[in-house]
């Protein structure tokens, strides 16, 4: 299929604040980003003797599309879901009592500076089995892809990502519950769809959340919205080159909260994550591993919509990013040309995936199962913010693909788990 | 600001002004560097928030260490370790003569700490001799992580109004958003020549097209052969076809062979020829450095 060489589309949107300047001198919605921007140059290259992926499923992949500016009325619309989160906050009693501390964070060991001569530069990442490949070694051309730094920098994300974990029920004995986190991320997704943030601003605004309510512990529902507003706030500082103005902030929450209060929630949050914001996306692991698995841009896309699912759903909040990322593409690829594939027990976690992840197959199955379960169950919930965006052709209409109903699912989201 | 004796001011940085102080129970002497909260304004600027998350990532020996952040009612406070002054007061006070070994050893400690920054998927973006710190026993620190980021792999587009204009990289000028480590190795290009030379600038522009004109003149002006995708970005203008006459080696007199070798494979207006800073530390003009700045730990 001439498809499968795609060139890659290199995200044209992207923002960042250098002198913190403001989003309503530039206008809401000036910004144009293409669906599937961040893809690599190289992802669909033909390199390897695998081909993940089998004819015939590609049918809905989209031109490179961008997304329409925000109108009055779309943002108007972002009063509403207010209105809904605090009658949502007040129905959900705190749950059990049980109080589970957070663990401590333990200083990470020191990063061994390394000083390599040129001609190992250009082998760092090469491995002595001859099933991996070395998934940068045709980069050196291509500085966008800095590929003299991948190794280096995918090991110091995950020293990152140990330094600032999210543990498992840590809002045990909180006043805010699992379902009003829920609402609140849900109703997150359609505002940073308003702003037209960058993609990585929607996952830091919840890493951001998700560890400060983990450390404060003494938030009340009535301050819930105003954390989650605050969050995004921060994380538009620390990821796009114009963020939005705080008064826009202000606004969304149809006025709920005063700017000075969101001042004052952003001092707390500063203080309480001791400025470190440095926490991986599960973003950035997924670029790397669907260069590494030669994922098509209907793999990729697929992989982001179960991490953005992921993001509302509570009870997979304390895996590392790399994991959820590695069950995110690995459940893609197993979905996405199997069916037409008779081939029987192809092999989706490759030797290759297995290195740039650092997880096994079995490592990944458990994680994997969960999402499977949230997806199949993604119609009765309340929260449809993810899958009405997904809906769109930009994000080539991934939440309505039949794979996601398939029995294929339904197998991996019922099978006892074994672990 | 009880536990802190404010000295002197030393200097301003991106967003605010810098003051030696001295811990008053320890006698320790630091910088601090005072950040203005305004009610009215957006909080916490950008800047700042950005250079404390950063700096609290990189702990290395060639980039200045953040020991504290103090909050009070209309500022933060960020306590800094102190050094003796910047490349650039040190050049003013050299009368135009400097020992080679002190270049190559400055030169070397800059890369390493750059190299450093690009492997922890950070961008300097704002490298000149002002943003250099050093101390008596000759270290060189990067300071001021004002206009620094994270980026991602791969790289999205950032902010073309980065890097002070003389040490700006040829792309940038022409507008180039899509950029890379390689735009801190054209201002490491700069402060080597500057270095070099005692702390005679090497492109002194005075506004983007005069930098452009003054870079073409020393390197030859650049074609779609030598840069493919040149024409295309977003502020590209031509200039006179200037001949590639070797004017960066006679920038340079002093530097021997190789240090003019490294020199001109650092200032390639291709971003994408450009040597990073491993590639550069592992140069052979490095081969004879005092071992005792070439087998420091660093952490």
């Amino acid at each position: 299929m001439a498809l499968r060489s795609r060139p890659a589309l290199v995200n044209i949107g992207n923002q960042e604040n250098v002198a913190n300047a403001k989003a309503k001198a530039l206008g809401l919605g000036h910004t144009k980003r293409s669906a599937l921007g961040e893809i690599g140059n190289k992802v669909n290259n033909l390199r390897g003797t695998r081909p993940m992926c089998k004819a015939g499923i590609q049918h809905d992949l989209p031109k490179k599309t961008t997304a329409k500016p925000a109108t009055l009325e779309s943002l108007k619309l972002t009063e509403k879901p207010h209105v809904e989160l605090a009658k949502q906050l007040v129905r959900n009693e705190p749950s059990s009592p049980l109080v589970r501390p957070s663990i401590e964070q333990t200083p990470p060991p020191a990063h061994q500076q390394q000083t390599q001569q040129p001609d190992q530069v250009e082998k760092v990442s090469f491995s002595s089995d001859l099933l991996i490949e070395d998934i940068d070694q045709d980069d050196s051309g291509n500085p966008i892809l800095v590929s003299i730094y991948s190794n280096d920098i995918y090991a110091h994300l995950r020293d990152l990502e140990r330094q600032t974990p999210v543990e498992r029920e840590f809002l045990t004995g909180q006043q805010v519950t699992p379902k009003m986190r829920s609402v609140l991320v849900d109703w997150l997704v359609e505002v940073h769809q308003q702003f037209h943030l960058t993609q990585e601003t929607l996952y830091l605004t919840v890493a951001i959340l998700d560890r400060f309510l983990q450390a404060y512990r003494s938030i009340d529902r009535k301050r819930l919205q105003l954390v989650g507003i605050t969050a995004m706030f921060v994380a538009s500082k620390y990821e796009e080159m114009y963020s939005p103005d705080i008064n826009d902030f202000v606004y969304v929450t149809d006025n709920a909260y005063s700017k000075l209060e969101v001042l004052q929630m952003e001092m707390v949050m500063l203080r309480t994550l001791k400025y470190s914001f440095g926490r991986p996306l599960p973003l950035q692991f997924l670029r790397r591993y669907s260069k590494a698995g030669k994922a098509l841009a209907v793999h990729h896309t697929m992989a982001k919509y179960f991490l953005e699912q992921g993001l509302i759903n509570y009870d997979m909040c304390h895996y590392p990013p790399s994991l959820v990322a590695a069950a995110a593409l690995y459940l893609s690829l197993f979905l996405i040309g199997s069916e037409e594939d008779a081939e029987e027990g192809k092999l989706v976690w490759t030797p290759t995936l297995v290195h740039y992840s650092t997880y096994k197959e079995e490592q990944v199955l458990p994680v994997v199962r969960e999402i499977a379960l949230y997806i199949i169950n993604v119609e009765k919930s309340k929260h449809q913010a993810v899958r009405k965006k997904y809906t769109q052709s930009k994000h080539m209409k991934i939440s309505l693909r039949s794979e996601l109903k398939s029995p294929t699912m339904y197998d991996l989201a019922t099978t006892k788990r074994q672990d | 600001m009880q536990k802190y004796e404010k000295l002197e001011k030393i200097g301003e940085g991106t967003y605010g002004t810098v003051f030696k102080a001295k811990n008053r129970e320890t006698h320790e002497i630091v910088a601090l560097k005072k950040v203005r909260l305004d009610e009215d304004d957006e909080g916490v600027p950008s800047s700042a928030l950005r250079e404390i998350c950063l700096l609290k990532e990189l702990k290395h020996k060639n980039i200045v260490r953040l020991y504290d952040v103090l909050h009070s009612d209309k500022k933060l406070t960020l306590v800094f370790e102190h050094c003796d002054q910047d490349l650039k007061k040190y050049f003013d006070s050299l009368n135009g003569e400097i020992d080679l070994d002190v270049v190559k050893s400055f030169l070397y400690q800059l890369l390493r700490g750059l190299a450093f920054c690009h492997s922890h998927n950070v961008l300097h973006r704002d490298l000149k001799p002002q943003n250099l710190l050093i101390n008596k026993n000759g270290e060189l620190k990067l300071a001021d992580f004002g206009l620094a980021r994270a980026f991602g792999i791969p790289v999205k587009c950032y902010s073309a109004e980065v890097v002070t204009l003389w040490y700006r990289p040829p792309d940038v000028l022409f507008g180039a958003k899509l950029y890379t480590t390689s735009i801190d190795m054209w201002s490491a290009g700069c402060i080597f020549a500057e270095l070099a030379n005692a702390g005679r600038p090497l492109f002194p522009g005075s506004d983007v097209e005069d930098q452009l004109k003054r870079i073409f003149k020393m390197l030859g002006t650049p074609t779609e052969e030598t840069w493919p995708g040149l024409t295309t970005l977003p502020d590209y203008k031509s200039f006179p076809p200037y001949p590639t006459l070797g004017g960066l080696p006679q920038f340079a007199p002093k530097l021997n062979s190789r240090g003019k070798d490294l020199l001109q494979r650092l200032l390639v207006c291709n971003p994408a020829l450009r040597l990073s800073a491993d590639e550069a530390m592992a140069h052979s003009y490095f081969a004879d450095l005092n071992p005792a700045v070439k087998n420091d730990r660093c952490q």
